[in-house]
């Protein structure tokens, strides 16, 4: 386990990501309107790289025929299959035990920490 | 529903001593001018006649008797009798003998539902219903009815379900699973109101596909014989749940039973986990459905034995049933009396003894309720 400065803070504009490499893993570190937040770069379904996916925004659990298209810059669409994942949780949209690997972040002197567990 | 014996009403049967109820008993019009007199009066002279009214149906005839071991009336003249036109010869010729002691009333009706005529059809719908009521229904407590509609005008179908709604001799909404639309499609959720409005399950039934207004009996189309028509149905069921859960009709009708008739069960694991699958990609196209579609097929339909798929080994039936919850889900049905695909009693020796009072009398309670049990007299 070990805490790692991945990238500066000015590297990773809102609305973007870096994908860096800590302790063997890919890890995915995206900006949400200044939020950090890093996910592993592997989806639980069958292990694509999850966090190359488009940022997008999904349509939320609503009533029949009502379209709410919400969470605008905050769901990752994996490139293989489609499964949304919610980057401030790394849950799923459709089943919340179904989750990307997440790890916490800091910032640390205008660096991104970002902490893993063996 | 399980109500507790001792809060039972008097006048209601004795469900522990029911041996067995049959859902699917198609009960036939051998004389449409007894009909007639139920039938709205600007309409009847389309129907008073010997033969009925003039009805599109599939242009297949079916191969032999049609009737399988039914016993058969004596023969009235130069007439055969129909083995169930007459309720008194049926129920002493086929529910006494076989120890049935409810059967629910289904028709021979059921491609009502494509008639491109609408308005004869939900005539027809309203004659026959009320006299299924008098003929059938109200002398004899072994039979229960079914309020038949034609979908294909839904305010008429909706009409006719609130003039049935609190009848106890009537015990759900029956209509054909042909027609114009996959069921769906919003035009249609009129009807599932009136159903949950009344605590009536609707059953759906194969019958009219292909005929009238509806689609060929296939997605790729018409099947060259009857052979193939009858071997294709379950696709008219496979569409509909798909529709049904799509559109959210069980998340704006939460206590809607659907009952599918003569469709079989081994495609439902298909269609329940192709439809999980797709929707952990696919749901933001329809985001009420909350659930896995598994979950809303498992809560909301129910299935019948006739005619049971005859795999060749019965541990694929076993792991079927289970697969389909069917200690919950399936109910007994004869279709009496279009037995040509066998005694319906012998199909279903495979259900495991744990399984049979379930499927033979308590899955039945359950989908349609004190219904089943009270008398056929209003009050």
């Amino acid at each position: 386990m070990g805490t790692h400065m991945v990238a500066r803070v000015d590297e990773i504009p809102p609305g973007g990501r870096k994908i860096v490499r800590v302790e063997g893993r890919e890890v995915g570190v995206f900006n949400l309107n200044g939020t950090f937040y890093a996910l592993k770069n592997s989806c639980p379904h069958q292990g694509a790289r999850v966090c190359l996916g488009r940022v997008v925004g999904t349509t939320i659990p609503a009533g029949v025929y009502e379209f709410q298209y919400s969470k605008e810059g905050q769901i990752l669409r994996c490139p293989w299959h489609s499964w949304e994942y919610d980057i401030t949780t790394g849950q799923s949209v459709f089943d919340p035990n179904v989750k990307v690997v997440t790890y916490p972040v800091e910032i640390v002197d205008g660096q991104i920490a970002v902490t893993v567990a063996t | 529903m399980v109500v507790p014996t001792t809060a039972r009403p008097a006048t209601l049967r004795d469900a522990t001593r029911l041996r067995a109820i049959d859902v699917d008993l198609h009960h036939q019009i051998s004389d449409w001018g007894a009909v007639a007199p139920y039938v709205p009066r600007g309409l009847r002279w389309r129907i008073s006649r010997k033969g009925g009214p003039p009805l599109a149906r599939h242009g297949f005839k079916k191969v032999g008797v049609g009737f399988g071991d039914v016993p058969m009336p004596p023969a009235n003249g130069g007439s055969q009798p129909h083995p169930a036109a007459d309720p008194v010869w049926v129920k002493e010729q086929y529910l006494d003998k076989r120890g049935v002691d409810l059967a629910i009333l289904t028709t021979q009706l059921l491609s009502l539902s494509v008639q491109p005529y609408v308005d004869l059809a939900a005539a027809i719908a309203r004659g026959v219903n009320d006299w299924t009521l008098e003929t059938w229904v109200r002398p004899f407590d072994c039979f229960k009815g079914s309020i038949l509609v034609a979908p294909q005008d839904p305010e008429q179908a909706v009409a006719e379900i609130e003039r049935h709604g609190e009848d106890p001799g009537m015990v759900q909404v029956l209509m054909g699973s042909a027609g114009e639309a996959p069921l769906g499609r919003r035009a249609f959720h009129p009807i599932y109101a009136a159903c949950v409005r009344y605590d009536l399950p609707l059953a759906l039934h194969i019958g009219g596909e292909g005929a009238g207004n509806s689609s060929p009996a296939t997605p790729v189309g018409h099947p060259s014989t009857y052979f193939e028509w009858y071997g294709s149905l379950p696709q008219s069921y496979m569409a509909h749940i798909m529709s049904m859960v799509t559109e959210g009709v069980f998340e704006k009708f939460p206590t809607l039973k659907v009952v599918l008739y003569e469709g079989g069960i081994f495609w439902l694991p298909h269609v329940m986990w192709r439809f999980d699958k797709n929707w952990k990609a696919q749901r933001s196209e329809a985001p009420w459905v909350k659930d896995p579609p598994s979950q809303y097929i498992l809560r909301h339909f129910y299935s019948t034995t006739y005619p049971l798929e005859a795999a060749p080994d019965p541990k694929y039936l076993h792991q079927t049933l289970e697969m389909i919850q069917a200690e919950r889900t399936l109910m007994f049905s004869s279709n009496y009396p279009n037995w040509e695909y066998g005694d319906p009693f012998a199909m279903i020796e495979d259900v495991p003894e744990a399984l049979r009072r379930r499927v033979m009398v308590e899955n039945a309670l359950a989908v349609y309720g004190e219904r089943l049990l009270a008398p056929n007299r209003r009050g």
